[in-house]
């Protein structure tokens, strides 16, 4: 380990500060080389800051690789949450209600402390004592609020279901929670989220993925209200006509799934994906969008005008969303272009958890792991039915992880493809008609040959939404160390591949 | 003495990561990474006789990864970072002094040391190592500025550098 400089937290210079942002700003694959390399130069202790982020960088992908962490206590972030409060009031007042800023400053500093104590949520507990719900709060939560001591009250009055949550924390009646889910929520409920992203299910069949921090108030059974964060909504055929309320329009479903993001509690941007929508600003004529259009509405320099504009279509914005209430896909099956039954690695063992204990996987091959037919190794592939069409956030591949000579690093699959198809007929690799490409030249990770291999290769996978994928083999990491430079005597194999995603509605 | 193919194999295996850390450094690419690793590795095990022993792995590897790296980045059209040759040997150095680091300790040391950060730490580490977000995209999340949250992650680099070292050495006392 270093012995000086950088380990020395007393030592925070301007310096010190110049080079973390030359540093990281590197790191991150921005253009300071030249300018880094000046300072590394002159500076042993820059030098060691370089080596020891460098391996601290591939040591958090080993940390973050392990799931445990991914799903242990929940990450929160002490946002200035009444801040925000404050500055979306501000923003609606200053450009919504422009015209009577002056006239509210005007009056004096009554209004002044009127609405700072809005903002603050000084008068919030008491306006908002009675909307959190119902019949799932955890004790801590069901103390706060009133709502719980009449639970078939609350049930009557749900519109909306908190279905799943990732890393959330909310902020009710001042303190930050966290809130299990299955709680209902009643209507006109304001929720606060101030990390993490949250699935809201309506009662009519609508799903929302509300991404932090946010205000949002599920209005009724088939319409909610968003003013500050970003939302994606999946709306199945029997919810046409959810409607979601921003500060700058109100956005009808017209059966889809589209994205909404509302900046500074005045600014609206909806992105669709699926299916259309009807955007209702007011004073304006409707507009309707469809799949790949965006549309932003703001008010106007008056801030009494809504001014609606086309811009460059953007999902991408809302993809982090798309990963809450994914869980692993279970019942899944495979067919393999070959396979070596001869010693059972056959295709079926990498869905079926053979091998696996927790997240580590064996070195023993024999009825744990899948290769191909001897000699074969580019367009091998290995075909999978999830049994109904999935929306996939994620896949996990254990590589090839037999020890003896070394074969996991030499069998274990290098490049590949991945095809999806909604009818998973003809060849993956070349039914263009049948199959997309979803992903080219993944170079997936070698396995480290242990009998407690916990480290899978993960792909994120954003847009795909399927039934059927395949895994196209383009190369090994290796030749078979026993037959050097012989491609004759190479195959490709893997251990064990898990997806994650969640169901689509039909 | 050379060293044997399967001591040389033990070796690629232990000190992959390590090479991966280096590698990165210079290209700041993954897929290039693997590349250049794979090629590595082969050249490790066509020239072994070169290699005189375990202390000797790790920098013969590191001035065969600098010149594959170079080499394949002319051969994509690519321009190398402009550290220049005196950097990279002063680098080196740098790197010399780690290589009786084990990363696995580092892992494992790093794992508990996450785990002690500050909630808003946790957050940063998290978007920017489990998400991939860039410092700048995080300071548009949070509302900062970008420069705050490049010192921010340096600082948690430092803390977990201390954190590390402290339960290494602890590791090592127990030991």
């Amino acid at each position: 380990m270093p012995d000086a400089g950088y380990l020395d937290s007393s030592h925070e210079s301007p310096e010190w500060n110049r080079w973390s942002g030359l540093l990281m700003s590197y790191f991150e694959g921005e253009e300071t080389a030249v300018a880094l390399a000046d300072e590394l130069k002159k500076s042993l202790e820059l030098r060691r800051m370089f080596v020891e982020v460098s391996l601290q960088r591939v040591a958090m992908r080993r940390v973050f690789g392990n799931t445990e962490f991914q799903t242990g206590e929940p990450i929160s972030v002490n946002l200035p949450a009444n801040r925000n409060l404050f500055n979306r009031m501000w923003g609606r007042l200053t450009a919504a209600n422009r015209p009577v800023v002056w006239s509210v400053l005007a009056c004096g500093a009554l209004f002044a402390i009127y609405f700072a104590a809005i903002s603050w949520g000084i008068l919030s507990k008491k306006l908002d004592h009675s909307h959190l719900a119902a019949t799932n709060l955890n004790s801590d939560v069901r103390s706060q609020t009133p709502a719980h001591r009449d639970a078939s009250e609350s049930e009557i009055g749900s519109v909306a279901t908190l279905t799943a949550a990732e890393g959330c924390r909310w902020l009710v009646d001042g303190e930050t929670v966290s809130l299990q889910t299955g709680i209902r929520l009643l209507a006109n409920n304001p929720l606060h989220l101030l990390s993490g992203t949250a699935e809201i299910t309506f009662a009519d069949g609508a799903k929302i993925a509300l991404g932090a921090p946010a205000y949002f108030v599920a209005e009724e059974p088939n319409r909610g209200k968003l003013d500050q964060g970003k939302l994606i909504a999946r709306v199945p055929k029997r919810a046409i006509g959810f409607t979601i309320a921003t500060p700058t329009t109100e956005i009808v479903d017209l059966g889809t799934e589209f994205g909404v993001e509302v900046v500074d509690g005045e600014t609206t941007q909806v992105s669709v994906r699926k299916g259309s929508v009807r955007l209702e600003p007011p004073s304006l004529d409707a507009i309707v969008l469809t799949a790949g259009q965006s549309q932003q509405l703001s008010f106007d320099e008056s801030g009494s005008q809504v001014v609606s504009k086309t811009v460059v279509f953007d999902f991408d914005r809302f993809e982090q969303l798309a990963v809450v209430g994914t869980k692993l896909i279970k019942g899944v099956t495979v067919l393999a272009s070959s396979e070596f039954p001869e010693l059972s690695r056959i295709a079926n063992n990498v869905v079926n958890g053979s091998g696996l204990v927790g997240n580590a996987h064996t070195n023993q091959p024999n009825g744990t792991m899948w290769h191909s037919k001897l000699g074969s190794v580019e367009g091998e592939y290995l075909l999978f039915d999830l049994s109904r069409v999935h929306q996939l956030t994620q896949i996990q591949i254990w590589n090839y992880n037999e020890r003896i000579y070394n074969l996991h690093l030499t069998r274990g699959a290098r490049r590949v493809d991945i095809y999806a198809s909604n009818t998973g007929k003809g060849s993956p690799d070349s039914s263009s008609d049948q199959w997309r490409l979803v992903v080219k030249d993944e170079i997936v990770s070698v396995a480290d040959g242990t009998n407690d291999y916990a480290t899978p290769h993960e792909i994120a996978l954003k847009n795909v939404e399927t039934r059927f994928l395949a895994i196209v083999f383009r190369d090994v990491h290796g030749f078979d160390p026993r037959y050097p430079g012989d491609p004759q005597k190479r195959r490709v194999g893997l251990s064990e591949v898990r997806f994650f995603g969640k169901r689509v509605p039909q | 003495m050379p060293l044997d193919e399967a001591t040389l194999t033990r070796l690629l295996m232990r000190e992959h990561d390590k090479l991966v850390a280096y590698a990165w450094s210079l290209v700041r690419d993954d897929h290039l990474v693997d590349d250049i690793l794979q090629e590595v590795a082969l050249v490790a095990l066509r020239k072994r006789d070169e290699i005189q022993d375990d202390q000797h792995f790790l920098a013969w590897m590191r001035v065969t990864c600098r010149l594959t790296a170079l080499d394949m980045l002319k051969r994509r059209g690519r321009q190398p970072a402009s550290m220049g040759d005196e950097v990279l040997g002063l680098l080196d150095d740098a790197w010399a002094e780690r290589d009786a680091t084990s990363l696995t300790g580092i892992v494992e040391a790093l794992r508990k040391c996450v785990e002690g950060l500050t909630p808003y730490s946790r957050q940063l580490v998290e978007l920017r190592y489990h998400k991939g977000w860039k410092s700048a995209k995080i300071a548009s999340s949070l509302k900062r500025e970008t420069h705050a949250i490049y010192v921010a992650l340096n600082r948690i680099h430092r803390s977990l550098a201390e954190c590390v070292q402290k339960r290494m050495n602890e590791e090592a006392a127990d030991a």
